[in-house]
């Protein structure tokens, strides 16, 4: 059975790459266009990794992963975001990772190889 | 592709914090007339104005880093640099070195580091890189016109939300997006047009913005993009 990818992110272009850079790595990838919708299909499913835009419309990327870590204290958990600003307030909202945006060839083969568990 | 403006903000953010630096983050000024988008690797660009800025010796005034420049290079001048023992600094190898690429010139003046960098204006080059975009983000060139053909179909919304009912932070975010997708996409006008509203919109949230740039910026690549699709 394949892994499974949960992706939130609001820009069309990015939800694009990721989903054929899933498919590259053999990995089913799974989107949402905002926070809310990341959060309910986190509570419905299972995912080996949940992968979170930091600004999103509905939650951001950091209230999303508050919550799914009262749910799930092991789920790896990645954020990204183009604001460098917020890289340590992310790190310490329970991500196991931060990529800052624009991500290239070699950032999505280490996020997909390291934090699949 | 660079924003100069977004590299300085990076690199101001980053040295925040820096030990010691206390109050002397770095001020940025901006010749209004240069462009901000530019070719190259932001990355990097940050981290030679890390070290630049790691050079100037703790003083009491603010670090001032002013930009100028042309269609083919930048010139940044670093202010309150104390001439005396500053070359023995190894950390001016490493600057020499990370800006190789970018056939550095390197000097001080009084008391000023001067660094010139032939970092060249994306403005001259089309609207969508998309060669660039497949490369860098390791997809097909099928895949990158598939993609910037979605954008065209859908990312007007953006657009539209930046002048419709919505209220400052949806406008924000707007202006956000398209950013992040003109980054993502290669196509530099849009990213720094929208760049310019976002900081536009981050000091008057309440405001309806000038777009009028960034709708120049769109329709060509819409029209870039009926053009190559009928190639």
């Amino acid at each position: 059975m394949s892994k499974r990818v949960l992706y939130a992110e609001d820009e069309f272009t990015n939800r694009k790459i990721m989903e054929i850079q899933c498919r590259k790595f053999g990995v089913e990838c799974i989107l949402a266009e905002d926070g809310l919708k990341a959060l309910e299909l986190c509570r419905r499913d299972r995912y080996d990794l949940v992968i979170l835009d930091q600004y999103m419309p509905g939650l951001n990327g950091d209230e999303v992963a508050r919550e799914i870590r009262k749910q799930s204290a092991d789920l790896p958990m990645v954020a990204i975001t183009s604001d460098d600003e917020c890289i340590t307030r992310l790190r310490s909202s329970g991500f196991d990772a931060v990529f800052v945006k624009p991500l290239r060839a070699g950032d999505y083969k280490v996020l997909l190889e390291t934090y699949i568990k | 592709m660079i924003l100069l403006s977004e590299a300085a903000d990076k690199i101001r953010n980053e040295v925040t914090s820096w030990p010691g630096i206390d109050a002397r983050i770095p001020v940025f000024r901006y010749d209004p007339d240069l462009k901000d988008a530019r070719e190259g690797d932001e990355r990097l660009l940050v981290e030679i104005l890390g070290i630049a800025i790691g050079l100037v010796p703790s003083g009491p005034g603010d670090i001032v880093v002013s930009l100028t420049g042309d269609d083919g290079r930048i010139n940044l001048e670093f202010s309150g640099f104390e001439k005396c023992g500053a070359w023995r600094d190894k950390n001016w190898e490493s600057l020499r070195l990370k800006a190789a690429l970018w056939s550095p010139e390197i000097s001080l003046l009084g008391e000023s580091l001067h660094l010139t960098l032939d970092i060249p204006s994306s403005t001259l080059y089309p609207p969508v890189d998309m060669d660039a975009m497949a490369a860098e983000t390791g997809i097909s060139r099928e895949d990158a016109m598939m993609i910037i053909g979605g954008f065209v179909e859908q990312g007007r919304r953006h657009l539209e939300q930046l002048t419709g009912p919505s209220g400052g932070p949806e406008r924000y975010r707007a202006a956000h997006s398209l950013k992040g997708a003109g980054k993502t996409l290669r196509a530099p006008e849009l990213a720094a047009a929208a760049r310019r509203v976002e900081l536009e919109m981050k000091d008057h949230r309440d405001g309806c913005p000038d777009i009028s740039e960034l709708e120049a910026a769109w329709q060509r690549i819409e029209s870039w993009y009926t053009e190559a699709g009928r190639l």
